[in-house]
């Protein structure tokens, strides 16, 4: 299970400023808190975590990814075991 | 930094020629041409459907969306969707929140003027995810296939010249159009034939157009394809373009490769633009002799929404998928936005199924 701190490192190494009440339900995309090379960043790192790889055409990235809350939900139902 | 976005003038012309040196050519006078061209020629729709951010009254970003218009079966009438395209930002200005308020602008006028679509075939990774970000939806990939058969030896010649101080500028100079011509072999080899294969540098506007209208079709959603368009359509300003013509009595079958001649392309990739063949065989034969002559190195044309009979023409000249599985480097694919917010049907097809669409490379600036 990908954890709240693992989220909040892929962001920050993404680039991402954080807000100061940054939590589980702030919100990445329709606010556009990430620019797009921050959003690629953070895709590339979503893609090492599921399994057969991102299909884009098959979610509603606005909609699923919006909070690192959905983010880790969207790892969890998409996602492979990490030794 | 708050930003300005305002529609396209024409005293814009000279900034957006030089701003797009990054994306279009190295060349503003081509790129003022070419936007002449893409956005107040175009016969789908002369409006220019451009929208720029401006920064203490200088052009810093631009988006633009040219004039498509698609027909589909059981629509009364081609559909206009602005095909989203040309998205720049100066170095200086990336990061700092100009794109958002753009295309919002681009979207409300976009909608004000009661288009319900806007289409993109050409986004690439980066910009395809903030798409997606921004509603755009991806239908599917546009599956390119194709060949590269440059030498190794050449290609590592190259990537060490590129990196080598002061030397990057001979492998500039091996890239440009003059000199790197992948049609000579084809412009030779034509010169020698006879019988009904016809090799051209211009197009022929009404017979193809006519040869269109006289195929059967699916009622798949597609671009369309008259006189008009094609006679706009090939005088793309850095494009070069080979016509393969099958006449027997009259037009049975055309083909179209096209190149790119901006030094921030690959001029030696010929790509498959567009075909229209009476019968396969007639395909089977524009194609195969196409490679014959012209011996590319580098060969592309997409796929996705071919039938089985055709895919298998494509496949037996030796292409195979070009987009390797992961983000970095997915290929290219039909993005949509609505809107109005209906995703309603075009014609009698849902546009979110690839299934529905009838796409080829002439469909993208790309082609």
């Amino acid at each position: 299970m990908t954890s709240h701190d693992e989220v909040r490192e892929a962001l920050e190494v993404s680039g991402v400023a954080l807000p100061h009440d940054y939590d589980d339900d702030t919100s990445l995309i329709r606010s556009g808190l990430l620019d797009s090379m921050a959003l690629f960043k953070l895709a590339l790192w979503v893609e090492e975590r599921v399994t057969p790889g991102l299909d884009l055409a098959a979610f509603d990235l606005a909609a699923e990814w919006d909070t690192p809350r959905l983010l880790r939900a969207f790892i969890a139902r998409h996602g492979i075991a990490r030794g | 930094m708050s930003y300005e976005i305002v529609p396209y003038a024409p005293r814009f012309e000279a900034e957006v020629a030089e701003l797009q040196r990054g994306l279009w050519t190295p060349d503003a006078r081509v790129n003022a041409a070419y936007l002449r061209w893409k956005f107040l020629e175009n016969p789908c729709g002369a409006d220019p459907l451009i929208y720029l951010a401006l920064a203490g009254g200088r052009v810093v970003a631009m988006r633009g969306f040219f004039a498509s218009r698609w027909e589909a079966g059981g629509a009364a009438e081609p559909e206009p969707m602005p095909h989203a395209d040309d998205l720049i930002v100066m170095p200086e200005h990336r990061s700092r929140g100009v794109v958002k308020p753009l295309m919002a602008w681009a979207f409300d006028d976009l909608a004000r003027r009661g288009y319900r679509n806007v289409i993109n075939l050409g986004a690439r990774p980066v910009t395809m995810l903030s798409s997606l970000a921004d509603g755009w939806r991806r239908v599917g990939g546009v599956a390119a296939a194709g060949f590269d058969r440059e030498p190794s030896s050449w290609r590592g010649l190259r990537t060490r010249l590129r990196r080598a101080r002061g030397l990057w500028r001979l492998e500039e100079a091996l890239r440009h159009p003059r000199i790197a011509d992948p049609f000579r072999r084809l412009d030779r080899a034509a010169r020698t034939n006879g019988g009904p294969l016809t090799l051209a540098t211009a197009p022929r506007p009404e017979a193809m157009a006519a040869l269109v209208a006289s195929r059967p079709w699916d009622g798949r959603i597609r671009h369309t394809r008259d006189s008009g368009y094609f006679g706009w359509r090939f005088r793309h300003p850095f494009h070069e373009y080979r016509f393969l013509f099958w006449e027997d009595g009259e037009l049975r079958g055309y083909l179209v490769l096209g190149r790119s001649l901006s030094q921030l392309d690959d001029t030696m990739r010929v790509r498959l633009v567009d075909w229209c063949v009476a019968d396969p065989p007639v395909l089977q034969r524009l194609l195969t002799t196409a490679l014959r002559w012209g011996r590319f190195s580098r060969f592309e044309t997409w796929t996705a929404t071919l039938d089985d009979s055709t895919r298998a023409v494509v496949e037996a000249a030796g292409c195979v998928p070009l987009a390797q599985p992961g983000l970095r480097s997915q290929g290219k694919g039909l993005l949509l936005r609505t809107l109005d917010g209906t995703w309603s049907a075009v014609g009698r097809h849902d546009p979110l199924r690839l299934e529905s669409w009838d796409l080829s490379l002439l469909d993208a600036m790309e082609g």
